[in-house]
């Protein structure tokens, strides 16, 4: 396959090496794969990357760092990792998922686990995504710088990356920036705090089988119009020391975030929340951890052993400045230096059973422990827990099965089942006093929850062009908000959540330079907030040598947007690309907006690539 | 304003000492009569509220340790004298008084020591200078009977679940202000700024040593408001409120 996302359904989760064992719970969603042969769509961002992948979408709070959803969950139902590290947000409001932290530039792959199938998700229900980032490679001199202008937010973006190495040294630099203004919706409407300033950076040296990584980002001035508050700053640091030895792979780790955000930018005489002050808030999180994964493998069957051990920490405040100087200022923490320690084993089998009949066994078993030590925060949970403990130890862990048989000459059918039990976050366990915009609810954790098991089984039917995946899931104790009064909310083990989907992916190759994707997704639920609509996801791309184009319409119950593309060649070097998204400039507003904030409205975008 | 040590000597929960406990070492104010000097010290400077104080009493530079002694605070005005509430001083000379307003040119306060030693009392005005506060609340009842509502604790109201402890007084006469035991009160802190309380309070109610005792939540620092209602033979007789800073 080729082309500017080249989709790999791979027929095993974890490395190729086990692909003796055929399994489809995993994908991978290549980004860098033939980047300067087969062209790429222009600047796009890792959320868009996954915005139109079957099962996922996103949540927009603004026109940057869009939160993955998974099989309709999101947030804590969700593992990002990136490069195998976890990273923990700073935002109590999730203004900064974990993808924000990368740029495409340096995003090799996205490794994708939908639901709780192959123990990559670490009991999270939905699933896990694992951005692998770009990696030095020795004997390889390259440099690509590229350029990008959009219409619709008068976004000015640039790019430069640069790769040299010798013998068994190998360095790689790339860094990133952009300048957003506020975007127009469709029909021109100009949506006001939703600009932008980011740099994101990443030096990467590699020495034999060792290297270490950087990556740096820094983002200014975010506006989030569904919000109430906008971002400041946000920055993270994030180290890692990766050392791939045999079949073996081990990663030491570090990330450091502190993001601050306010509403100095707002009017907020005139808001429904909290109005006539300013809310300065601050987080930040430090995560540090240990992780590897082992593999033995044959001709029929693969084992695969992982370790991981990891200490997280967060913390968060708010001030709030009342404009009437009467009032005295208040505050409060929303999160009192929370600890969140965890240690797990994770085993991960693959067989051949007997001839077209594969199985695969995963079981992940954890502990974790979780603590609160900031008296202030201590006494507030108090308030609403009096018996609630500062510290808890929680054992928690996934098992799950999976058997795939053919059932004609070319159709696969695989079917998985899964129980996993997840810890509550330390949002739910330990939050306090935090907005919900899609209800209106302020919500304060409970340190009292019991961990949130699930239940899910599979069916897929695989064709060398189709994969159809049903699947439901069943949850005990799942943690919602839970109504306290006409103000808040407090978070609950509740009973009777439960949710069922569908997916539907096509690739089709018309020719030998033209392919025809679809995809689809349709889920339901019962006590689940916040499910995504059903989606189609419709596009044409042509490739003919070192150009390529592409046609692409989303079609929802809500809007239809058509889109297309282009990437013309100029000699050997560099190539234009000319975009345009939401041609009919659709007034879209999507169902996991805060606030109902339009989407963009029609955006051409002109880029240029050089590649050397 | 009160600190914490001042509620455990007047509950009656009175632990051994320890190094660390605040020492009552601010003079309020001092005054001789006859061969007696009587000096008023407590934790802090006086206010409208509840005040702990300790007496000491010298004779000669000695200290005496015999006598009996009760406090009276006392207010003069320009055109009336009136008294307000004052606990019993126990042995170790350690009282309380309720200071009703502050000093002024409205008035001026005294507190009034009955030194008694021997059966022979002498009387020393000491006087105290009162700075304003909010901690009580004077109301016409429905009833018709004058009230004394006094915030006694949180002294320094924290983030968190704290004891909160009321005293109710009526005034008899204008030197006479016994404690009321039979009301029912109820009460609701709220942030007028925020448009929101907390949850898992618990209404005061009578102990054994005369004071409402009940539990208040403060989610946040800021400005609280406690609205409380009072209840007496099944009618209110009064609504007052306290705005207190939590910090």
């Amino acid at each position: 396959m080729s082309g500017m996302l080249l989709i790999a359904l791979l027929w095993a989760a974890a490395p190729p090496d086990t692909s003796a064992v055929r399994m489809v719970s995993g994908e991978q969603i290549l980004i860098q794969a033939k980047r300067h042969n087969a062209g790429t769509p222009g600047l796009r961002s890792v959320e868009e990357w996954l915005s139109n992948r079957a099962g996922l979408a996103v949540i927009k709070r603004a026109n940057y760092a869009w939160d993955p959803v998974i099989r309709g969950q999101s947030a804590d139902r969700v593992l990002i990792r990136i490069d195998g590290m976890n990273v923990l947000p700073a935002c109590v409001d999730r203004m900064d998922p974990a993808t924000s932290y990368v740029d495409t530039d340096n995003l090799e792959r996205i490794d994708l686990s939908r639901g709780t199938f192959d123990g990559a998700s670490a009991g999270r229900s939905g699933g896990a995504l694992n951005l692998v980032t770009t990696r030095a490679v020795a004997d390889l001199t390259e440099a690509h710088i590229e350029t990008e202008y959009q219409s619709v937010s008068e976004q000015t973006s640039y790019r430069g990356m640069l790769n040299a190495g010798r013998g068994d040294v190998a360095f790689r630099v790339s860094g990133t920036y952009r300048h957003s203004g506020d975007y127009s919706a469709g029909g021109g409407e100009r949506i006001p705090n939703s600009g932008f300033r980011k740099w994101n950076g990443k030096l990467d040296i590699g020495y034999r089988q060792a290297r270490v990584s950087w990556i740096r980002d820094v983002a200014r001035d975010i506006g989030y119009p569904g919000l109430i508050m906008d971002t400041g700053r946000a920055k993270a640091d994030l180290f890692g020391l990766h050392v791939d030895h045999g079949a073996s792979s081990f990663r030491l780790y570090h990330n450091r975030i502190d993001h601050y955000m306010h509403d100095y930018a707002r009017d907020v005489t005139q808001r429904d929340v909290m109005p006539g002050m300013y809310m300065p808030m601050w987080g930040r999180t430090r995560t540090s951890g240990f992780s590897s994964e082992s593999l033995w493998a044959s001709n029929d069957r693969y084992l695969m052993l992982g370790t991981e051990v990891t200490y997280a920490s967060a913390y968060s405040d708010m001030w709030m400045e009342p404009l009437d100087a009467t009032v005295p200022e208040m505050w409060i923490i929303n999160l009192g230096d929370v600890g969140m320690a965890d240690a797990g084993v994770s085993l991960k089998h693959g067989i051949t059973l007997w001839d077209q009949w594969d199985a695969r066994f995963s079981t992940r078993m954890a502990m974790s422990h979780r603590s609160i030590s900031h008296p202030d925060a201590i006494a507030v949970l108090r308030v609403y827990r009096p018996e609630m403990m500062e510290r808890r130890w929680i054992p928690n862990g996934s098992a799950s099965i999976s058997i795939a048989t053919d059932i004609g000459p070319r159709l696969m059918t695989e079917l998985s089942a899964s129980v996993s039990r997840r810890v509550p976050s330390h949002i739910e366990l330990y939050g306090y006093y935090l907005y919900q915009p899609f209800d209106g609810f302020i919500y304060y954790g409970n340190p009292e929850l019991k961990p949130e098991s699930s239940l899910q089984m599979e069916l897929a039917l695989v064709s060398a062009t189709n994969t159809l995946r049903t699947y439901v899931v069943a949850y005990d104790g799942y943690v919602a908000g839970v109504k306290q009064d006409e103000m808040f909310k407090e978070y609950r083990n509740i009973q009777g959540a439960r949710q069922i989907g569908v997916e539907w992916e096509s690739e089709m190759a018309l020719s030998e330079s033209v392919v025809w994707t679809h995809q689809a997704s349709a889920v339901h639920g019962e006590r689940i907030p916040l499910l995504p609509p059903f989606r189609y996801d419709t596009t044409i791309r042509v490739v003919r040598g070192a150009g390529m184009a592409e046609f692409n319409a989303v079609l929802t119950g809500r809007y239809q947007i058509l889109g297309g593309m282009t990437q013309i060649p100029i000699g050997s070097l560099v190539k234009v690309t000319l975009a345009i998204d939401n041609a009919l400039d659709s007034r879209v507003v999507e169902k996991l907006t805060p606030g109902q904030i339009p989407s963009p409205g029609r955006n051409v975008r002109v880029g240029v690539i050089g590649h050397w | 304003m009160a600190i914490a040590i001042s509620m455990a000597v007047l509950s009656g929960c009175q632990s051994s000492t320890s190094s660390n406990d605040p020492k009552p070492d601010v003079v309020l104010g001092t005054a001789t009569q006859n061969d007696l000097t009587v000096t008023l010290r407590s934790f802090d400077d006086a206010e409208v509220g509840y005040v702990p104080i300790r007496v000491e009493v010298r004779s000669g530079g000695r200290v005496v340790n015999d006598a009996e002694l009760q406090m009276l605070p006392i207010m003069t005005m320009t055109t009336m004298t009136h008294a307000a509430p004052a606990y019993a001083t126990d042995e170790d000379g350690d009282g309380a008084v309720i200071f009703s307003m502050p000093s002024g040119e409205m008035g001026t306060w005294v507190v009034r020591v009955t030194v008694t030693r021997a059966g022979q009392p002498v009387i020393v005005d000491v006087p105290v200078t009162v700075a304003a506060s909010n901690r009580v609340y004077s109301f016409q009842g429905t009833d018709g009977v004058r009230y004394l509502l006094t915030l006694v604790s949180p002294a320094s109201p924290k983030v968190g679940s704290q004891s909160l402890r009321m005293a109710l007084h009526r005034r008899e006469t204008m030197m006479s202000f016994p404690t009321v035991t039979d009301a029912v009160m109820l009460f609701e802190p709220t942030m007028p700024s925020m448009n929101h309380g907390s949850p898992n309070n618990t209404h005061p109610s009578i102990t054994t040593q005369g004071w409402y005792d009940g539990r208040v939540n403060f989610t946040m620092t800021g400005e609280w408001r406690l609205q409380f209602t009072v209840n007496r033979q099944g009618s209110t007789v009064g609504s007052p409120s306290y705005d207190v800073i939590v910090r």
